[in-house]
C-alpha cells in the first residue's frame, strides 16, 4: 500500500479518539492559541484561510471564529467527518475538503494565509509539500507552520514515550501501540519523522522562494502546553514547538 | 460545498480548470452530491454528503 494512504489510514481511525484528553481546559487552550494566531496575522479580518491538514479542525475553527473565511483540508475522511461535526456544534461555516498536501486542489495564489499545524512529519515529501503550499499564497500573503519534535530516537525519551503509553492504555481506554504498528512500516519513508527543527523550515523555505522568513519559538505556548497537556502527553514529549512565517 | 469554491478549486493533477456537476443540492445552494470534473486529464472528483473527494486517484483507497 502507498505510504500516504497508509497515514490517511492511520487517520481514520486515530480520529474516533483524537479530540479527548488534548488539554485539560479546551477552552483555555482555544483562548491561548487563539491570541497566538491574532499575534501572527494582524488585525485584518476576512481573510483567505486554508488549513492544511485539518484534522479535528482546531486551527480552522479558530479562524473561523476570528471572522475569516476558511477552507481546510485533510487524507482522512473520518477526521473531516470530525471537524464538520466541530464547526456544526459552534455554529461555525468552514469548507472541508478530502484531499492531498502534497497536491493541492487549488489554483495558484488562492489564499492570503496557509497554515498548518503537525503536519510536515506525516508527509514523505516534505519540499513537494512546502512548494504546494506556497504556490497556493498569494503574492505579499503569509505562510505559516508550526511543528516540534516528536519521535526523538534518544533512548531516554524512548523510555518515556513507553511509559506514557502504558498510561495511555490504562487511564485512556485506546491501544498507544496502533501508532507504532502503523508506522513501522513507513516511518522510513518519513524524513521528518523523527522531528523538524527551526533550521530544517527555514531551509525549506528558502529553497521554495519565500520572503521575510522568522521563526518564534513560543516560548508562552511550550510554557502552557507543559501545565495543561495530561500527563502521558509531557512524559512523552518535550515542549520543543516552534512557529516559522514565510512571506510570498 | 459552496459554489464560490469554484474561484478557486483546481485539478490536484494538472492544476487545470473543474467543471461541476450537481446532483442535490441543500436549501442553501450548497452541493451535496455531485462531481467535479477535468477535462485535461480525464479525471472525475466525486462530491459526497457535501464534502469534494479532490484526493489523486492513486490514494482514493484511503477515503473509504
Amino acid at each position: 500500500m502507498d505510504v500516504k494512504s497508509k497515514v490517511g489510514l492511520y487517520w481514520d481511525r486515530r480520529s474516533k479518539t483524537y479530540d479527548r484528553n488534548v488539554y485539560k481546559s479546551q477552552n483555555a487552550a482555544e483562548d491561548f492559541w487563539k491570541s497566538i494566531l491574532k499575534t501572527e496575522i494582524g488585525t485584518e479580518q476576512n481573510l483567505n484561510i486554508l488549513d492544511v491538514g485539518t484534522g479535528t479542525g482546531f486551527l480552522a475553527l479558530l479562524f473561523a471564529e476570528l471572522g475569516h473565511k476558511v477552507t481546510g483540508i485533510d487524507i482522512s475522511k473520518s477526521m473531516l467527518e470530525k471537524s464538520r461535526f466541530n464547526a456544526y456544534k459552534q455554529k461555525l461555516a468552514v469548507n472541508f475538503m478530502h484531499g492531498d498536501a502534497e497536491n493541492l486542489p487549488f489554483d495558484d495564489d488562492s489564499f492570503d494565509i496557509v497554515m498548518n499545524r503537525y503536519l510536515l512529519w506525516t508527509l514523505p515529501d516534505p519540499k513537494t509539500a512546502v512548494n504546494e503550499w506556497s504556490r497556493v499564497v498569494k503574492s505579499g500573503g503569509k505562510l505559516i507552520l508550526i511543528d516540534g519534535r516528536w519521535h526523538d530516537p534518544a533512548i531516554y525519551m524512548r523510555l518515556r514515550r513507553f511509559i506514557a503509553s502504558i498510561i495511555v492504555l490504562i487511564t485512556e481506554n485506546r491501544n498507544p501501540r496502533m501508532f507504532s504498528s502503523y508506522y513501522a512500516t513507513i516511518k522510513a519513508q518519513l524524513p521528518f519523522f523523527n522531528g523538524i527543527t527551526p533550521n530544517d523550515v527555514v531551509d525549506l523555505f528558502t529553497e521554495v522562494g519565500l520572503k521575510k522568513i522568522s521563526v518564534n519559538n513560543l516560548e508562552k505556548l511550550r510554557a502552557f502546553e507543559t501545565k495543561n497537556r495530561p500527563l502521558p502527553y509531557k512524559i512523552a514529549n518535550k515542549p520543543y514547538l516552534f512557529l516559522a512565517l514565510g512571506e510570498k | 460545498m459552496k459554489k464560490e469554491l469554484m474561484d478557486i478549486l483546481a485539478c490536484p493533477m494538472c492544476k487545470g480548470d473543474l467543471e461541476l456537476s450537481i446532483e442535490a443540492e441543500d436549501e442553501k445552494g450548497e452541493v451535496v452530491v455531485g462531481s467535479l470534473y477535468c477535462g485535461k486529464c480525464d479525471l472525475q472528483y466525486p462530491i459526497d454528503d457535501g464534502i469534494p473527494n479532490l484526493l489523486p486517484p492513486e490514494l482514493r483507497q484511503s477515503s473509504d
